[in-house]
This record gives C-alpha cells, structure tokens and sequence, in this order.
C-alpha cells in the first residue's frame, strides 16, 4: 500500500488515498476504502524519481496520485516494468556516492581537455577548410578603426620601405594558398610604439618605430617570418572561429542567451584566450625559427629582437594605458609569474629557444 | 466559504546541496558523454528537483515539459544563434538586419516562452496558464523602446549641424540628455505595465490573479535607490576629502602615495558594497512588491518578507564560494537562494485550497505540438 493524497485533474481538491499494485498488473486506488480507480499498469505515467521529492503517477483521464514513498514505488516499477530506463539511469547513479565522486573527476578532467584541445582542433581544422575571402572583411574594418584609431602614415623613406617589401617577398611561403600576402608601415604613436602584427587575410603591418629598433634587417626579416608564420597558421581566422564556438557551446548546454555575458562565464574565457594566444605564439615561433634556418638568417637577431622590444616596452612610461592588443607581437611581457596571464609565453623564454637552436 | 478564518500557509524549500550536487554533477556528465544532446534532460531533471522540492500546504509544484521539446527549444536557438554569427561574418548590416528580426519577434518569444513555462507548471493536479494578450505584450515591451531609440535617431541625424566643423552645438547634446532623462522617468512606468501585465495573464487552472500596486509604487523604489545612490556619493566624497586633508596639510601639493591608496582602496571598496546594494536592494524591492500586491480571484493572498541586508549577504557569499570553488559550490548557492527565497514567502488562505477547478485542456493550437517549447528559452531580463 502506498500511501498519498489523490486529485481528480478537474479541482484542487485534495483527498487521502491508497494505492497498490499488485500481482494483478493493475493500479487499484482506494479513497476511504472504497475503490475509485483501475487501471492497467501501462496506461498510467509515473513521474521520474528526483531527489527527494514526491511521485506523480498520472492516470489516463488526467487524475493524479501524489506521494513521498518513492521505495514503495521504485518496488513497483521493478515488478513490472523492467528494462533500461534512462531517467531511472540517472536516478540510480546520483545516489551513488563513490560514482558522484568519481564523476567529479571525469566531468573536471573531460571540461578541461574540451576546452584545451577539442576546442583548438575545431577551430583549426575550421579555419583551414574555409576560403580565403572570408578573411577580407574582417581585416580592413579592423585595419580602418586602428588606422582611425592609433595609427598615422608611416614616415619612413619609400626607399627604405622599397627595401623591406623587397625582402618581405622573398621569405613568402611558395604555396599563398591564395593568400594575397602585402606590408604595411604605420606610425605606431605613443599607443602601440614599436610593434608588428598580422591580419586575417595576410596583411601585415610594421611600425616606424619597430623598424628603428632593429639594428639589422635580419632582426626585422625574423619577425616578417613570425608574422607569415601567424597568416600560415591561420591565427587570426581561429581566433574567431573559437570565439563562436565557446559562446555557441554554452548556448547549447546551458540554453541561456543571458549566460553568456555573465562573469562566472567570462573569467575562464579570459583565461582561456590568454592560454590559446601563447599557444599560437609559440607555434608563430617555431614557424619563424625554420623560416630563418631555411634562409639562412641568424637565428640570435630574433632573440635579441625580442630583447629590444620588451626593453622599449618596459621603459614605455605609461604601460597601463596601452590598448589591449592581442595580435600584437610583444605585449610587454616582464615577470615570469605574470606570463600565464599574459598572451604571449615569457619572452625570456622564447629568446632562450632561439639562443640555444643556434648551432 | 466566507466564514472559514484565514490560514498562513508557508511555502518551503526542502532540497539539500548535497542532494542537488549529486543531479547536477550527473548532468554535466551526461551532456558532455552526449556532446550536449543530454543537456535537455538535464533541465527537465533539475527543474523538476526545485519545483518538486517547493510545498505548500503538504503538496509539491510539478514540472511538466518533457525533454523532447525542450531539445527542440535548443536546436532552435543554436540554430538562430548560428544565423547571427554568420550574418554578422557576412555584414555587418546583415547582423544589424538580424537584431532587428530577433528584437521584433521578442514580445512573442516572450508570450511563448511564459505561456510554455506555466502550462508546463502544476499545483494539486492543476496547471497554471498564462492568457497574455499578445497585442499588448509589443505596446509594453517593444514600443517603449522604438520610441527611446527613435528620439535617439532623430536627435543624431536631424538635429546635428551639417558642418562637421569644431563649432559643435550644445543644442544636440542637451536634447540628448533630455531624451535619457526622460527615459528615466519612464521606467518605472513600463515596469509597473510589464508586472500588472504578466500577473494579470496568469492563470492558475480557472482563477485570473489580481495585482494590486500602482505605478507610484515602482517610483517609490526607484527614488529611494537614487536617493541612496546620492546620499553615499556625498560621504564617500567626504571620507576621501578628509583623508586627503589629513595627509596632504604638510606637503601642500598633490596627494601622497599613502594617501593616495588609501582614497583609492575606499573608493573601491565603497563601489563595490553600492553596487552590492542596488543589485539586493532591486531584487529584493521588486519581489517583495510583486507578491505583496498578487491575489488571487478567490481572496488569497501573498506576504512576501526578502531582507536587502540577508540578500547582500547571500549574494556575495554565493559568489565568493562558486569563484573560489571553481564553479563546484554552484549548487550550494543554488539551493541556498531557493531554501531563503521559500522561507520568507506565505499564502494567506482565506479558505481551504480545495475549490479551483482546473482549466480547459489546451485544444491543440494552430502551430501545432512540434513548436511547443521551441520559443522556451531562458531571457534573462
């Protein structure tokens, strides 16, 4: 007998009930003795036990059963119904403790190895499987607001700038895969300073102030590869494409619009970006270490290359109100614990990698 | 049924977070093994444990959507999403197109997605309805905000001078300002409008709920959250006067390093409990409100007794402890708010619950059931 309150589905009105189900195969409810219903196991729906909250068992023309006696009734879906019933799947497991344990640990693991390489592999194979066009737009209406924005003409000799696109050209890769690959010279200013960075669709912009620093075209040669490397790899196309799938994910499993904006969402996404930007970073770097062996460039003006710029950018005087800037070659990188926060690896460290492939 | 005496009736939370962890850790589970497909179950498994751990008077509320429409519900939105995303890749004026789509079609999601979420709610064997007209769902939500953004327009383009010269008129910027603060003025109105709106529409089996604050109320709070707003910009202003005058009377110019922190670290800390406070205040000021005034058509009535204090409280605990725990404490907060929010609401009965009669079962609506739930999602608003 189980024990619970019976409602007719027409008024709220509520009454003391009993309910069994018996060898019969039907449920039989009685209300003060008296049989009121019967009906066949089947044609009655039986809510999905949830926590500790009470049961509803819903009979055909709409009348309900309420009861907290879910082992009374788990008993009776035993007896007749058996089979795999994936609400009672889930039932079964919450109540598991060392399965809530060990589920902690696989859901922590699998969010993590999600997020660090499914993501990426997504957005890679993404990114190269797109055609080039859709690089275009994106790039100049980038290109427009940072020209609006920090930029003014470059003040370099054409000569000079006649120079750098020469051997701009010649360290292009041999397959563009059709890449209309060009560089540009602008005057960085007291917001970005010395600085060189790519765009979606292979251009590339070098500021007056980066070819300055340079003491030898080799230095500047190895930073061009770093660039092409980031146009290679399709860095910037990733980005975005990344960007999209995080926030279409928590759209998905959430089914929150709103979510996707709140902080609890952001601060990982922050992390992640970070974590993401060093990776490519470090993948630019090993494309410009070949590069620079393949044309015989020293491999030491891109270590002290790097030197240079995180010295200009150190002395900066106002670091804090330098724009974020996530393409940008060099952010300012100046302690080793800051450089998990930052989107480039440690540039130390990156300087030791060119130091030490040096033969 | 006149001469029975009024009966308190509380309502209560009776979930646990450890009880709550176990579903919800299950459920990331499930979804990320079913690359998110699960995720809808895992809705339908979580309201059904808040909804079916709330009583009153000895009976549970039930949650009724099934999985299946609310899977349709999501691939509907990622879908809509994806059209964004790509409108926007595409243009950006395909992706202004594509607001304006979503922003014109919002008063309906918003009937849809209420009307699902109450035929989908039940108490004692009858489910709640929401009979909304929808004709005044776009009059309160969507003109309002034509009419804001219009007076934008029209300031922009019309009253601008022609000239892009250094000469700029004062006149545009003053209109502007008139145009936001008229907009101030008229918020707590349309709120007013959307809550005698919402809980007039709602049904629970036959009995129509009457709201019974006005559009003063809503002012009210408004002005009182001004007037504390302003009351604690003068002694924050003054605290950090003092202390400069405190420290900077020897060096005479310029404010000292010391000193300088400190009105740095007020001021930080002073944003941080105000924000704290209007967020809890808001919150707090709106429910208490909202169910103060609700009764139903057969004399019963709601008493509503949220704290600001214990909400601040609340809020920022639960905050900490989810950022600290890496999102694991999640449930915790959860149920916390829930078990908080049920204890501090009552249902006065003036009789017993026993009389509504349930309404009519829905006759299958032109769209039919394949688009029922589609239009469920979650608006945060």
């Amino acid at each position: 007998m189980i024990q619970g309150w019976f409602f007719d589905g027409k008024t709220s009105r509520r009454r003391a009930a009993e309910l069994s189900c018996g060898g019969s195969g039907r449920w039989v409810l009685r209300v003060d003795g008296d049989t009121i219903l019967s009906v066949a196991f089947d044609e009655a729906t039986v809510s999905p036990r949830v926590g500790a909250t009470a049961r509803m068992i819903t009979f055909p023309d709409g009348q309900i059963f309420e009861s907290p006696e879910n082992d009374a009734i788990d008993a009776v879906l035993r007896r007749h119904r058996p089979g795999f019933h994936l609400m009672a799947f889930a039932e079964t497991i919450e109540n598991h403790k060392g399965f809530i344990a060990a589920t902690v640990v696989v859901v922590v693991a699998g969010i993590w190895s999600l997020l660090r390489y499914g993501v990426p592999a997504v957005s890679e194979a993404t990114a190269h499987a797109l055609p080039v066009a859709v690089t275009h737009s994106v790039s100049s209406q980038t290109l427009t607001f940072l020209d609006a924005s920090f930029f003014s003409p470059s003040e370099l000799p054409e000569q000079r700038q006649e120079e750098l696109r020469a051997q701009f050209k010649r360290l292009l890769p041999r397959d563009t895969e059709g890449f209309d690959y060009r560089i540009l010279f602008r005057q960085g200013g007291d917001g970005i300073g010395a600085n060189a960075f790519a765009l979606p669709d292979a251009t590339v912009v070098f500021t007056d102030e980066i070819v300055a620093l340079a003491e030898d075209d080799a230095e500047l040669q190895g930073i061009m590869l770093h660039e092409i490397g980031h146009v290679v790899h399709r860095h910037g196309l990733q980005q975005v494409i990344r960007q999209s799938l995080l926030s279409s994910l928590i759209v998905w499993i959430t089914g929150d619009i709103s979510t996707a904006s709140s902080l609890i969402v952001i601060a990982p996404t922050v992390l992640l970006n970070a974590d993401y930007s060093r990776a490519m970073e470090w993948e630019a770097d090993t494309y410009a270490l070949e590069g620079m062996r393949a044309h015989q460039l020293p491999l030491s003006a891109f270590a002290s290359m790097l030197g240079k710029l995180m010295d200009s950018h150190t002395s900066q005087a106002n670091e804090d109100e330098r724009p974020a800037c996530e393409d940008c070659l060099e952010p300012g990188t100046k302690d080793d614990w800051s450089s998990y926060l930052s989107s480039h690896p440690g540039t130390r460290e990156r300087m030791e990698r060119f130091i030490q492939a040096e033969p | 049924m006149e001469d029975t005496k009024q009966q308190v009736k509380p309502f209560s939370f009776a979930g646990t977070a450890a009880g709550y962890f176990s579903v919800w850790i299950v459920n990331i589970l499930l979804t990320i093994v079913t690359l998110g497909i699960y995720s809808a179950w895992a809705k339908v498994r979580t309201n059904q444990y808040f909804y079916g751990h709330t009583q009153l008077d000895g009976s549970s509320f039930q949650y009724l959507a099934t999985p299946m429409q609310i899977l349709r519900g999501r691939i509907f939105a990622c879908l809509a999403l994806l059209a964004y995303l790509l409108a926007d890749w595409i243009s950006p004026i395909a992706g202004i197109a594509a607001i304006v789509i979503l922003f014109a079609a919002l008063p309906f999601i918003f009937v849809a997605a209420m009307s699902f979420r109450m035929r989908h709610t039940a108490y004692r064997g009858v489910t709640f309805a929401f009979k909304g007209d929808i004709l005044q769902a776009y009059l309160i939500l969507l003109l309002p905000t034509l009419l804001f953004f219009g007076a934008i327009f029209l300031t922009v383009w019309g009253v601008m001078p022609e000239e892009e010269g250094d000469q700029v008129s004062m006149v545009p910027m003053l209109i502007m300002l008139g145009v936001f603060l008229l907009a101030g003025l008229f918020t707590p109105l349309v709120e007013f409008f959307l809550y005698r709106y919402v809980t007039t529409g709602v049904r629970y089996g036959q009995s129509a709920f009457r709201f019974g604050a006005g559009h003063w109320d809503f002012y009210k709070i408004y002005a009182v959250a001004v007037g504390v707003f302003l009351l604690f910009g003068i002694v924050i202003g003054l605290m950090a006067g003092g202390i400069n005058m405190a420290a900077g009377v020897e060096i005479g110019e310029g404010t000292t390093g010391a000193a300088g922190t400190g009105i740095t670290l007020l001021m930080a800390v002073a944003g941080m409990v105000l924000y704290l406070w209007l967020f809890a205040y808001f919150k707090v000021a709106r429910e208490n409100l909202l169910y103060n005034n609700l009764q139903l058509e057969q004399g019963h009535y709601f008493e509503s007794r949220l704290r600001v204090g214990y909400m601040m409280f609340l809020i920022f605990t639960n905050t900490l402890a989810v950022v600290v725990s890496l999102g694991l404490l999640l449930p915790w907060a959860k149920v916390r708010t829930a078990k908080y929010r049920a204890s501090t609401l009552v249902l006065v009965a003036v009789a017993d619950l026993n009389d509504f009669a349930a309404g009519e079962r829905e006759q299958v609506r032109a769209l039919g059931e394949e688009v029922d739930g589609v239009f469920d999602l979650e608006i945060g608003i």
